[in-house]
């Protein structure tokens, strides 16, 4: 184990310093279902949060898989069900109703894999595809279908650039009549009040609280430029406190950010079993 | 006249003209052996003496003599002789003559002076040296050191004398005493030369491969010369890098990645028992003292049956066999550490040895780190080992010995409240053993070992810690004789065990935590026969072992192995060998509570080479051969386990299916070393061409071995300068290891981190070239010398990448690449 071990010494001193917290390329910042599972009775919600921190239009493709996952599974036993979305930078979240699959036993098909491909226009042919004939049942779909049933080969076929894929497991459950899934967690900001803004350069101080039904849950803040302290924040009493600093004075390319700069914020709330949720919220850059 | 000092006649062209013979322009006295004396031998000893053209006396041979005892005293006194060199035309030629030396009880020679001659520094006797008396009134007379250094000069006139080692090269360092009649003056010379190569047989790289022996794949390498070869930074093993059949490890670590096989294939012996740690933080350093060994043994695979439970190479550290000719010690500094070492006679027949040695790293890289680590307190990486041994020699040839090692690495990175450990390592362990070698007549030998000891290493990452500890127990029995030399047959037997208690818990803040516990027993018997047939040795073995752990698994092997040498010439020897290997499954694939697999099977490997050894003219040898191995049985699987602590960043895909003995593998290559060792100068060149495969599960398509290396070439040289200077050098370049690229990557939201897609082709990082350098300069006083070294590892710097490293999010490649020159300063006082 010892010589294993050292490895990760040797690397871990190589990268001390982690900038995950900035979303600097075209990403799915967030991948989330409104409740924590989808029932066999009514489906759900899934929605997608993509960035783009050039402003390009971005094309963005949800789809589900049922069964052991979307890799090993045939379209004929694993339905894939898929939805193509058009937006631009800025816009609303990637919002789709997912439909329970017709005759699958959901019960024994184990929980689904919920996919979400986010593409600059005209990087992704499978995006293409659908768009040109989303008719289900088309060959153009059953084509797109067959791609996507095995994600992260079609994923692996794509350029790495202008490209971001993210997926999570969502159970699929029989719920009694009437009986609603529980819901996923909500986040609120409460501190500061009012328009958020902060000095080029300096530090602001969020607090966040998260409602997860008493579960414990981690906050992982993220942003349009500059950075947050830390990557991620244990909601200790359902609160949570994270930093955002206006540039990264250490990193010779990348300064402070410039005033007047709107930098957009997400707080992505993820518990262990009542899915996640998220904050976003724009704060203004002043004069330092 | 006590002594007659007859010069007869000159061989063969004797009667020539042109001819002078030598001539004696100091007879030096030839001591009257006490047993002679007593009763009361007198006689004539003639004897033949070569002498150079620089007046040198080569060769004695006794021609007559009364007894063995006056032959004895006669060659002491000749070879103490000063000779004027014979003439041929007027040039010194060498030529042999007929000397006489009579031995006459009425007046037999009065010593005046004794003493002895002793290295400087070392204070190692010097034998075979002149030493020079002067009087005050010019007289001359001479003496010659015998092998323990001492020397007697006789019939000295009262008054004073000066002595002095008179010997080319060497520093006179004069001695004055004052002679007084009938009384013994004692003296002690202490001799330094300034070219040490032309007289006290300095021998830089010692590496034998003895043309025949029982381990026809042995490679032995003396640990003091290990130490000091270029690019190793003093470090034992780092030298066994050097050889073929070794890939070159990333990162300078010292991983011993054999033939093509796992390093957790290459199996570490303590004088042939197992012990699972042999460096600080799994490569930095040796735990053991180099001093403590006398050689290291390298099998590169295709060993005999006293080895096994291995697939890849054997090492083995063999500690020193005997009670040292003096005390000694010493006290060194390095950039990296400081030790020191002390190793006393106690009487002729025991010998303590203490060593002690500590990194100090962390004193200075601690608070270097902490002031820029961003409110971390770093703990940089130490370690410390320290082993006391006791040796005892019998008066029947038997050597016994008892050794205590003790080692401990820390690392660790505090929170900046400076107690939560956010990331650590700690290896510990404690070894004794016990072991007795001896004659037990007839040719047999008998060696027996025996040690004990709990270690423990542990991992903490995010306030989770993995930890595997285990209390083990090793023996080894083994009796053996080797083909005598009027006999045709010869034997070997052995009992090799290691049983361990275990218990481990491994995970990672990404993984489920594996956890297991229970005991591990591992005897394994073995047998081996040398059959010589004239110029052809036949080695035939086997080794029977099994491994259980109780209540869980139980597995056997019986391993057959053959070995062919031919003596095909007084300085060629050719070797085949053949044989199956086994390598039993880890305890944590075995057990159930581990996500382990009860039914697996040892892994197992057919070998074969084919080599020839040959000695050169010019102090060459070189040593050629080919090799193909077949794996099978190799577990695979679970590798997404331990996918946090499994190394480097993967290179590949990770196979995350249960563990299986689906795994197939297939290595081939040749290598070749090319060896000069001289008195002045040493150099080794090594080469090794290889292909190793691997064939995870069944229907895969074989892919490159992570560390396969096409080509990998090591040359380094020593040479000795004038004033005890020594440089070295060692230039290093091989294929770089293969990898699979990162084609894009998925972001897993609930687990928050990006998995990474890979190519389904392997690419290769870019050809590796690296070049060390390493100056010694030793001052030589009377008691004791002082050595500084300096070494330098990779001083070209061409910005080697040893692997490839990604961002956090696999966007974009980050290089891992070779640690900038680092000049290594290091002091050392030995006495």
């Amino acid at each position: 184990m010892t010589m294993r071990l050292l490895w990760i010494v040797a690397l871990a001193g190589c990268d001390m310093v982690s900038d995950e917290t900035v979303v600097d390329e075209l990403r799915v910042v967030s991948l989330r279902t409104d409740a924590a599972v989808f029932t066999a009775e009514a489906g759900g919600t899934v929605r997608a949060t993509v960035h783009d921190p050039d402003g390009r239009p971005v094309d963005v493709l949800l789809w589900t898989c049922t069964g052991d996952g979307c890799a090993e599974a045939g379209v004929s036993d694993a339905p894939v069900a898929l939805s193509a979305w058009t937006s631009v930078q800025s816009a609303p979240d990637a919002v789709w109703e997912v439909a329970p699959p017709a005759g699958v036993d959901l019960a024994a098909s184990g929980p689904a894999q919920v996919w979400a491909l986010a593409c600059t226009v005209g990087t992704c042919p499978v995006i293409d595809a659908v768009r040109a004939d989303p008719t289900p049942g088309s060959d153009a779909w059953r084509a797109a279908v067959d791609q996507l049933a095995d994600a992260f080969d079609t994923v692996a076929s794509l350029p790495i650039a202008n490209t971001s894929a993210a997926f999570r497991v969502v159970p699929w459950v029989a719920l009694p009549p009437g009986v609603p899934a529980p819901p996923a967690p909500s986040i609120v900001r409460t501190a500061p009040e009012g328009a958020l803004t902060i000095p080029s350069g300096g530090r602001l101080a969020l607090r966040v609280a998260v409602d997860a039904g008493g579960e414990a849950v981690t906050v992982y803040p993220s942003a349009s430029d500059g950075g947050f302290v830390e990557a991620e924040v244990e909601a200790v009493d359902g609160e949570a406190e994270v930093t955002l600093v206006a540039g990264v004075p250490d990193d010779p390319d990348r300064g402070p950010v410039a005033p007047g700069t709107v930098l957009r914020l997400w707080i992505h709330a993820e518990s262990a079993t009542r899915g996640a949720a998220m904050w976003q919220e724009d704060v203004t850059v002043g004069e330092p | 006249m006590t002594l007659l000092f007859v010069l007869w006649w000159a061989l063969a062209w004797a009667q020539d003209p042109d001819v002078v013979l030598p001539t004696v322009s100091y007879a030096a006295p030839a001591a009257y052996p006490d047993t002679e004396r007593d009763a009361g031998v007198e006689g004539v000893v003639v004897m033949e003496v070569s002498v150079d053209a620089r007046g040198r006396v080569l060769e004695v041979e006794v021609v007559e003599a009364p007894t063995d005892g006056l032959a004895a005293a006669a060659i002491a006194a000749v070879r103490a002789s000063r000779f004027t060199p014979a003439t041929y035309a007027g040039e010194p030629v060498g030529a042999t003559i007929r000397y006489a030396v009579a031995f006459d009880l009425e007046d037999p020679p009065r010593p005046s002076v004794e003493g002895r001659v002793l290295q400087a520094g070392v204070r190692t006797p010097w034998p075979d040296v002149v030493v020079e008396l002067i009087s005050a009134e010019g007289a001359t007379a001479y003496a010659r050191t015998d092998a323990q250094g001492r020397f007697v000069a006789y019939d000295l006139a009262p008054g004073r004398w000066v002595l002095s080692v008179a010997m080319p090269g060497v520093r006179p360092e004069p001695v004055p005493v004052d002679v007084v009649e009938d009384s013994v003056v004692q003296a002690t010379l202490y001799a330094r030369a300034d070219r040490p190569w032309e007289d006290d047989g300095i021998e830089v790289i010692e590496v034998t491969t003895e043309a025949v022996r029982a381990e026809v794949t042995e490679r032995r390498l003396g640990a003091q010369e290990a130490m000091s070869l270029p690019g190793t930074n003093g470090d034992l093993l780092r030298a066994v890098l050097n050889f073929p059949g070794v890939a070159r490890p990333p990162l300078g670590i010292a991983s011993f990645i054999i033939r093509g096989t796992e390093a957790q294939s290459t199996k570490f012996y303590v004088d042939g028992v197992r012990v699972p740690q042999v460096f600080h933080f799994g490569g930095l350093a040796t735990v053991l003292n180099g001093d403590v060994l006398e050689e290291i043994r390298f099998l590169t695979g295709n060993y005999g049956p006293r080895y096994g439970d291995g697939l890849g190479g054997v090492i083995d550290l063999v500690t020193e066999n005997g009670v040292p000719e003096r005390s000694n010690g010493y006290v060194s500094i390095d950039v990296y550490q400081a030790a020191a070492f002390v190793e006393q006679k106690i009487g002729a027949k025991w010998a303590l040895t203490a060593t002690l040695r500590r990194s100090y790293a962390d004193a200075v890289l601690g608070p270097v780190l902490s002031a820029v680590g961003g409110g971390s307190n770093f703990q940089a990486p130490r370690y410390w080992d320290a082993q006391l041994r006791l040796v005892h020699e019998t008066d029947a040839g038997g050597v016994w010995d008892a050794l205590v090692a003790f080692s401990d690495d820390q690392f660790r990175l505090l929170g900046g409240d400076g107690e939560n450990v956010q990331f650590g390592l700690a290896n510990t362990f404690v070894n004794v053993a016990t072991g007795w070698r001896a004659p037990l007549g007839g040719g047999w030998r008998t060696e027996t070992r025996v040690s004990v000891g709990p270690e423990r290493q542990s991992f903490t990452f995010g306030g989770d810690t993995s930890f595997e500890d285990a209390v083990a127990v090793g023996l080894r029995q083994e009796v053996s004789r080797p083909v005598p030399d009027d006999g045709r047959v010869g034997w070997r037997f052995g009992l090799d065990t290691r049983a361990e208690a275990f218990r481990f818990s491994l995970g990672s803040p990404r993984t489920e935590t594996d956890e297991g516990e229970g005991w591990r027993v591992r005897p394994a018997v073995y047998a081996e026969s040398t059959v010589r047939l004239g110029p052809v040795d036949l080695v035939p073995g086997v080794r029977a072992s099994v491994l259980s752990l109780p209540g869980v698994h139980t597995s056997w092997t019986v391993d057959p192995r053959f070995a062919m040498t031919v003596a095909a010439g007084p300085t060629t020897t050719v070797i085949g060998t053949v044989g199956r290997y086994s390598e039993y499954p880890l305890s944590r694939e075995l057990l159930p509570s581990s996500r382990g697999v009860p039914t697996l099977r040892p892994s197992w490997s057919l070998q074969s080479s084919v080599g020839v050894r040959q000695k050169l003219p010019a102090d060459l040898s070189f040593d050629l051969s080919v090799f193909y191995n077949e794996l099978y049985d190799l577990v695979v699987g679970n590798e997404d386990r331990f996918e946090f602590t499994a190394g480097p960043p993967t290179p590949l895909p990770l196979d995350d299916g249960p563990y299986a003995n689906d795994g197939r593998g297939r290595v081939f290559g040749g290598e070749f070393l090319l060896r000069y060792d001289g008195r002045r100068a040493s150099a080794l060149l090594s080469a090794t061409v290889s292909r190793a495969t691997r064939t995870p599960r069944p229907g895969d398509d074989p892919r490159v071995f992570p560390f396969d290396q096409t080509l990998v070439l090591s040359a380094l040289a020593t040479y000795q300068l004038p004033k005890r200077w020594t440089i070295g050098g060692r230039v290093r370049a091989g294929t770089g290891n293969p990898y699979f690229p990162v084609v894009n990557r998925v972001f897993s939201v609930a687990g928050r981190q990006f998995l990474p897609l890979y190519a389904d082709e392997a690419s290769r990082l870019r050809t590796y070239w690296s070049a060390d350098l390493r100056v010694d300069k030793t001052w030589v006083f009377r008691r004791w010398q002082l050595t500084l070294y300096l070494d330098v590892q990779n001083i070209t710097d061409p910005g080697n990448v040893e692997l490839i490293g990604y961002t956090y999010d696999f966007r974009a490649e980050d290089p891992v690449r070779s640690t900038p020159p680092l000049p290594a300063f290091g002091l050392k006082g030995a006495w």
